[in-house]
């Protein structure tokens, strides 16, 4: 690793929405953190606690969940709020064990918002690097 | 075969330069190709060309591939594509697995090679890992009902209505209004051709220049028109789906109303007919127009005080006050939404809607057609406007209301100046620009027109706009060359932007239709897929999707027609698998699941396990997070397959 800190961070996309509008950034040629490294779902509802522990073990510095809009946005009716729900529980769970509830973090948007997609993600890229990364211990434990 | 040691095949396209101008593909291709399972790894130009196809067909035969993974473009575009490929050689689709290299690489990091090369490593490299716990799905038929939705009709739902219809099939169309026509009716004269906006709206190859009312269109056997008509749910899938529509009313009844205008006259009720925004009045029993279509009265129940006098005087009996508001449930294979825009109301720009005399080109049009002689007359006095400003962009390529180009206002605003300057030569026109853009077929003569009429342009900002003692307007305009000028002005047109309506909104919301960042109904691609939709079956055409002019809109009316075509000739279309399912030795019967599907596609059977509905279940995945007993899984994202792609994407090189 070089003297800069590089996050990794992943961001679980939901096939309708964010992973759309992921593809519209593309398409627009806008630009955003490549330490963003996406992994496509159907609905943001599909994720549980599982995946995102894992991705914390897998080496991951910050893990994003991305959904379509709220009020009506989402694909399955409320996928999204389902996932909303498990992220929040999960995230006073990170903070008891040390990986910290900031580095878990859930956006909504419609795959027609490319814009959204680049600031989410920059921005939560941005923290993640302030924070620098999860303790050692968390990873080998 | 998806059991036996995988096999997998990377195949690395370049997209021409698109993916091979800022990823190094064949370095990419050298690192894949030594990754654990990779029985062989090759780039070429473009995978998704008749070439690319049959290389990894070939490689399939060659390598006993059992697992392919394209690192390409986004598996929106071709994902399809290459899981016909996989089983044209002999491959169950569903053990590719696409990584997304354009999109998410080349395009998103363009001048980074370095960046966009390592960020495709990763991506690889987690689609070859994730590939590796594909399995085999299934797929089965199902039947595409032969009958097709068109949501509103206007010039856009005319079009494809009669479209599907001429291929044979039924078709329902529903709109708002108790006429059809939409816009297009309201126009006037239209450009190019310069003839009248309601014969022109239903034009078809058979009744070309027919009046509205005469025409086909409500008469066509196999089209049931529904006005006064919402679509207030919809469920189903492509080939399958299910209308809920809402039909308020008409109190009259369209079979025995014989256009005596009785009804009319007797009505004590007096309100402003919105057709002509207000410049003309009706009655609260009224025909919106004389061409209206279908051809009958209509009594609008938001003013309509049920005196029943109109009741007493049809002669056909046709009136019924009593009418409620019916629910009918149309079952089609396909859909197109055609639901067209409507004007921005420009409140507080340029005193509209605090000056009667600064108005807005529809309402322009609305005079024009109604004119007589040769002259037309300010709304506040009644005095002939001799004097006319127009000002472009009006809630257009503007930040603070809508960034985008309306389109077709510069060609409104020429027509309606073409047309004042032909009735009355002494008229004075100015028109204030930021651009002139007429890039359509036949439009840059109204522009040599205008300027041969003497119409005048100003390039500038209209910046300041006060009333005179004598009502007439006084305009400050800074010019874009420097300095400013004044202009007077009787009549101020304001040539405003194209807008969705707020209840497009809501039916964006019941479609299940994404919206574009600037408020219109989003295609599925911008440039290669403009009238399909995130929803397989579902269709747009004309102003919803987008501003645009009416040849255009009629084009892509026909393009629906074409789409909308393809599953209902076809009758069937496959459906795959790719659905939850329990372990019933796990399941430990708490229903968790059954209660949080949003589909209710979980039944609970006799023996306390939960069983998943296949025909029913959606492929989400909600239930499978739900599950404290990790008994029920999701085909093609159970958990061995989402974490392998996690830990694929995080792992060190």
């Amino acid at each position: 690793m070089g003297s800069k800190f590089e996050p990794k961070v992943v961001a679980f996309c939901c096939w309708w929405c964010a992973y759309g509008a992921a593809d519209l950034a593309g398409i627009s040629k806008l630009t955003y953190p490549a330490s963003v490294r996406i992994v496509r779902v159907p609905c943001s509802g599909r994720i549980d606690a599982l995946h995102i522990l894992k991705a914390f073990r897998a080496g991951a510095d910050g893990v994003i969940v991305a959904g379509c809009l709220k009020d009506g946005g989402c694909h399955y009716v409320d996928g999204n709020m389902k996932a909303e729900r498990r992220v929040k529980a999960l995230k006073k769970a990170l903070d008891s064990v040390g990986i910290g509830s900031e580095r878990l973090e859930m956006y909504f948007l419609s795959a027609g918002m490319p814009d959204k997609f680049v600031e989410y993600t920059t921005e939560f890229a941005r923290r993640i690097e302030q924070l620098g990364p999860v303790g050692l211990e968390v990873k080998q434990a | 075969m998806s059991s036996r040691k995988p096999r997998i095949g990377v195949f690395v396209c370049h997209c021409g330069l698109n993916i091979a101008k800022s990823v190094d593909v064949k370095a990419l291709r050298e690192y894949a190709s030594k990754m654990d399972g990779v029985a062989c790894a090759v780039d070429y130009e473009f995978m998704c060309s008749e070439t690319g196809q049959g290389l990894i067909k070939d490689s399939i035969k060659k390598h006993e591939l059992n697992r392919v993974v394209v690192a390409s473009c986004s598996p929106k575009l071709h994902e399809l594509t290459f899981r016909r490929v996989l089983s044209e050689a002999g491959l169950n689709p569903f053990l590719l697995e696409m990584a997304n290299i354009r999109e998410q690489c080349s395009w998103a990091y363009l001048f980074e090679p370095e960046k966009a090369t390592e960020k495709a490593r990763h991506i690889v490299r987690s689609s070859i890992e994730r590939s590796k716990f594909l399995q085999e799905i299934g797929e089965k038929e199902e039947p595409v009902k032969p009958s097709a939705l068109v949501v509103g009709a206007g010039l856009a739902g005319i079009h494809a209505a009669l479209g599907l219809a001429d291929h044979g099939f039924q078709v329902y169309v529903i709109e708002k209004s108790p006429f059809v026509g939409g816009n297009a009716a309201r126009l006037g004269n239209v450009f190019p051709t310069e003839d009248c906006g309601i014969c022109i709206a239903p034009y078809s190859s058979e009744v070309h220049r027919k009046c509205l009312y005469k025409q086909q269109f409500v008469n066509n056997p196999l089209i049931k028109l529904y006005t006064l008509s919402r679509l207030k749910s919809l469920s189903g899938y492509v080939g399958n789906f299910r209308a809920r529509v809402e039909q308020a009313p008409r109190h009259v009844d369209e079979k025995l109303c014989v256009d005596c205008g009785k009804c009319a006259t007797a009505c004590p009720v007096e309100v402003p007919n919105e057709y002509d925004l207000g410049l003309s009045r009706r009655k609260a029993v009224y025909l919106p127009l004389l061409q209206a279509t279908p051809h009958a009265y209509v009594i609008d129940d938001s003013t309509c005080t049920r005196c029943g006098k109109c009741v007493e005087i049809c002669p056909t009996k046709a009136i019924n006050l009593e009418q409620k508001p019916s629910i009918i449930d149309l079952d089609v294979g396909t859909i197109v939404v055609a639901v067209g825009c409507e004007e921005f109301q420009p409140e507080g720009l340029f005193n509209f809607g605090k000056n009667e005399d600064v108005i807005t080109q529809l309402k322009l049009a609305r005079m024009l057609d109604q004119r007589s002689g040769e002259d037309i007359f300010r709304l506040s006095d009644g005095k002939p406007a001799r004097r006319i400003v127009m000002i472009q962009c009006v809630g257009s390529r503007d930040k603070a209301t809508h960034a985008y180009c309306s389109k077709i206002c510069c060609m409104i605003a020429l027509k309606h100046a073409r047309t004042l300057k032909k009735m009355n030569p002494e008229v004075d026109i100015t028109i204030c620009y930021k651009d002139i853009r007429l890039p359509g077929r036949n439009y840059e003569r109204y522009y040599t027109d205008c300027q041969e009429l003497g119409v005048k342009f100003l390039w500038g900002d209209v910046t300041t706009i006060q009333e005179n003692p004598d009502r007439s307007l006084r305009l400050g305009v800074g010019l874009a060359t420097g300095g400013t000028a004044s202009l007077e002005a009787d009549l101020v047109v304001l040539s405003s932007a194209i807008v969705l309506s707020k209840e497009t909104l809501e039916l964006s919301r019941i479609l299940n239709l994404t919206l574009s960042p600037d408020g219109f109904f989003m295609e599925q691609h911008p440039k290669l897929a403009p009238i399909d939709t995130n929803i397989d079956g579902i269709y747009i055409c004309g102003t919803c999707q987008g501003p645009k002019d009416m040849p255009e809109t009629i084009d892509q009316a026909m393009g629906t027609v074409a789409h909308a075509a393809i599953p209902m000739i076809a009758g069937k279309i496959k459906v795959d698998l790719a659905k939850a399912f329990v372990d019933e030795d796990l399941c430990i019967g708490c229903a968790n699941c059954a209660a949080v599907c949003p589909y209710s596609a979980i039944e609970m059977t006799s023996g306390g396990t939960a069983r998943v509905i296949e025909a029913v279940c959606k492929g989400c995945g909600i239930c499978v997070a739900e599950c404290p007993a990790l008994a029920i899984q999701l085909r093609h994202y159970d958990d061995r397959q989402v974490l392998a792609a996690v830990e694929g994407i995080l792992a060190e090189e």
